[in-house]
């Protein structure tokens, strides 16, 4: 069993490789594919990522975006207006709208940590499936970085503020112990001053029972002196001291009023300093006081910061930038309504090729075409009526698709059938031509149907289908958005994603007709090549 | 005159497989060309039939050229009236329906008009080969090797079939490597040889080791 299964094996690899062009197409097909491989996603990494940049912020924050934009590779172009930017991926002029919006903060939460909160608004062609989560990633990734710096630039402000608060509070403290100081000497001051009028005032009260003494013992030495009829001259002496005496009182009274006085002026003086020192001690306490408010309106502020927005003042949205041409049943697009346009190009890009090819070589193969040959038929009738069969094929098939994605998908794209006829028409077109070619150009069916496959499988890796475009190499990315598979997808998506108008895809209508030229082109000169060869060997 | 081949040569490389052949039919009959397997019989008919160009030498039909292939000329998933049918509009065969049936009937076919050509007999597939031949009422038939594969019971309907034919004023050219399945069938005998064409006697064909 095992020595027949060999054999049918060996004659099976025989059969294949009989044909040089089969076995090279073999050995050449799968070497081909990886060093376009190699050349398309090696190191595949989004460059050159076209980006519409709206800001409706501070001069500063927009700046810091276009740098972290750049230094991602991307292509940044400034647009004045949120609408154009939106629009501007809808036309494919770049691959994401992206805006940065200074987040209006009501006034009565205004404060310094709540400030500058933005929010990061990405509108994305979700068409492009493989693309999207990685530019939407990659501006996570970065809306994260600029709203960490951010969030350091507010923590440092909140740390600086606690040190100046810190700093004042210290100061005050410092203030606080030299008034404190001062009202200590003043509280040591005014018991020297008490005792030191006290004791003036005991002389003072001394002297005066003195002199009030002398007075009156002048009195009774004057009384005692008249009584005893004394000599007028003693009398007149007695009465001098009596009066010296009282003049003597009389002065000690304004010596007192006049100590007193100076006293109470030295009191007043006393007091007055005090004052001074209690009057700069409030002036003091009042400055305190002010700072103090300040120290808790700032704390006050920290306190009633929106702690979410402060930790991330960066608030990153992804919308899809299709959401307003949803509108006919649907709230929003699914994952089949984004995926179904590029679904229709790969089928007819694979049904084309296939069967055209097959049908081409099985012509060729067949006994009959010899009575085809010998008819006076010109060829080209032959070609064309190879053509219009698999075309026909190819545009009932679709249209049977796109009825059965519309009834039984729910995908809502028959009112779209009549723009994207022409597109679905130009795409069969296109790779039935090139289906054909290959045709005419292999002899046996393994080596057109290997070489079918391998075209189909190339301009797949060369599309958005597999890897973004993005991520290809500049010239490689050049080479390919000419790719008829690149051109139709973009049309498609144009307009059963985006509703656009036909004369949004008249560009890539052209670029399918010349695409078409080039492939019938390529076509007539393999079908003379054939012709040639067959009816000469 | 119905056919006229002057000076024709068939290089393939160095190799000259067709070197200076002349040919002439000049009136109706069955003519055979016998000689080896791989002498050339199946070139020398490509290129009668215009399939295959010579390398020099000049043909002339002055006939209209129906032709049978030794693999039948005829589309194998269809049926035998969708073949007919087809080949009636490449041809541009007038009034084809009435054709079709009378070639349908005259050839024994009417019963397998709707059955495909791979689910029919090798003898009929034959027969609808050579109805496909008939479509544009040629006035001369090129048959290459038509008894190969046919069993004495298809091999004598097919002969019958091309004396019918003859009968109606067709010339016939059969090439064959097997000398008994022609020897009572042609009016005239041509024994390929070295690239070239001669004409001979039947009753040397015998002496002709094929």
């Amino acid at each position: 069993m095992f020595k027949k299964t060999n054999a049918i094996i060996k004659k099976n690899l025989f059969v294949l490789l009989h044909s040089r062009f089969s076995a090279l197409t073999l050995i050449i097909g799968p070497l081909a594919l990886i060093l376009l491989l190699n050349f398309g996603l090696g190191g595949a990494e989004l460059k050159n990522v076209g980006v519409a940049l709206y800001i409706q912020a501070d001069e500063e924050s927009g700046v810091k975006l276009i740098e972290m934009l750049k230094a991602r590779s991307y292509n940044v172009i400034k647009i004045d207006t949120m609408e154009e930017c939106r629009n501007s991926v809808l036309s494919s002029s770049s691959e994401v709208c992206l805006a940065l919006i200074k987040r209006s903060v009501p006034s009565s939460d205004k404060n310094k940590i709540n400030e500058n909160t933005y929010d990061l608004e990405t509108y994305l062609d979700y068409s492009k499936q493989n693309v999207v989560w990685r530019i939407a990633d990659s501006i996570e990734r970065m809306g994260e970085e600029l709203s960490k710096e951010m969030r350091e630039r507010k923590i440092n402000f909140l740390k600086n503020n606690l040190e100046i608060y810190q700093i004042k509070v210290k100061e005050i403290i410092g203030r606080t112990d030299i008034i404190l100081q001062n009202i200590q000497r003043v509280n040591e001051n005014l018991p020297i001053i008490e005792q030191e009028i006290q004791k003036r005032e005991l002389q003072i009260k001394n002297i005066e029972e003195d002199l009030d003494e002398a007075i009156r013992l002048s009195n009774e030495m004057e009384n005692k002196i008249i009584s005893s009829n004394q000599s007028e001259p003693l009398k007149i002496a007695v009465s001098k001291i009596s009066e010296t005496t009282k003049k003597a009182k009389y002065s000690l009274g304004l010596i007192k009023i006049t100590k007193s006085e100076n006293k109470t002026d030295q009191i007043y003086t006393s007091l007055n300093e005090i004052r001074k020192n209690l009057e700069r001690a409030e002036n003091e306490v009042s400055v305190f006081r002010a700072e103090l408010e300040k120290i808790d309106k700032g704390l006050e502020q920290i306190r009633n910061a929106n702690v979410e927005e402060a930790l991330n003042p960066v608030k990153i949205s992804h919308y899809p930038v299709s959401e307003e041409s949803i509108g006919k049943g649907k709230e929003r697009f699914e994952f089949i309504d984004y995926l179904f346009p590029s679904f229709i190009v790969i089928f007819i890009m694979f049904t084309s090729l296939i069967f055209s090819t097959l049908l081409v070589v099985r012509e060729r193969n067949s006994n009959a075409y010899l009575r085809n040959i010998a008819s006076k038929t010109n060829g080209l009738i032959f070609v064309g009526g190879i053509f219009l069969t698999i075309f026909i094929l190819v545009i009932v098939q679709t249209i049977f698709i796109i009825f059965l994605g519309q009834y039984f998908l729910n995908l809502n794209i028959l009112p779209e059938l009549g723009k994207s006829i022409t597109i679905i028409i130009l795409t069969a077109t296109c790779f039935i031509i090139l289906g054909m070619s290959i045709g005419y150009l292999f002899k046996s069916q393994e080596t057109s149907l290997a070489t079918s496959l391998f075209i189909a499988i190339a301009l797949l890796v060369f599309s958005s289908i597999i890897s973004p475009l993005e991520s290809l190499p500049p010239l490689a990315k050049k080479i390919a958005s000419y790719s008829p598979l690149v051109v139709s997808e973009g049309a498609m998506n144009k307009i059963l994603i985006f509703n656009s108008e036909t004369k949004n895809i008249i560009p890539q209508i052209w670029l399918l007709i010349i695409l078409s030229c080039i492939a019938s082109t390529i076509m007539f000169i393999a079908y003379k090549i054939k012709k040639y060869t067959e009816t000469t060997k | 005159m119905l056919l006229e081949i002057e000076g024709l040569y068939k290089k393939y490389g160095s190799k000259e497989v067709i070197k200076n052949l002349n040919f002439i039919i000049n009136s109706p009959g069955i003519i055979g060309i016998v000689g080896e397997s791989g002498c050339g019989k199946s070139i020398l008919i490509k290129i009668i039939i215009g399939s295959l160009l010579p390398t020099s030498g000049k043909i002339n039909i002055y006939s209209k050229l129906g032709f049978s292939m030794q693999n039948n000329a005829i589309y194998q998933s269809l049926t035998v009236r969708e073949n007919l049918d087809y080949f009636a509009t490449i041809y541009e065969v007038r009034n084809k329906g009435a054709v079709i049936d009378n070639i349908l009937q005259e050839l024994s076919l009417k019963q397998y008009e709707n059955i495909t050509i791979n689910n029919l007999s090798g003898g009929t597939q034959k027969r609808v080969d050579i109805a496909c031949a008939l479509i544009n009422d040629p006035e001369t038939i090129v048959l290459d090797e038509p008894f190969t594969g046919l069993d004495s019971k298809l091999t004598k309907e097919l002969t019958s079939l091309l004396i019918n034919l003859h009968n109606k004023g067709k010339t016939i050219i059969i090439t064959s490597h097997i000398l008994e399945t022609i020897d009572g069938l042609c009016t005239k005998f041509f024994l390929m040889e070295n690239g070239a064409l001669l004409e001979i006697k039947k009753g040397d064909l015998r002496n002709k080791v094929i």
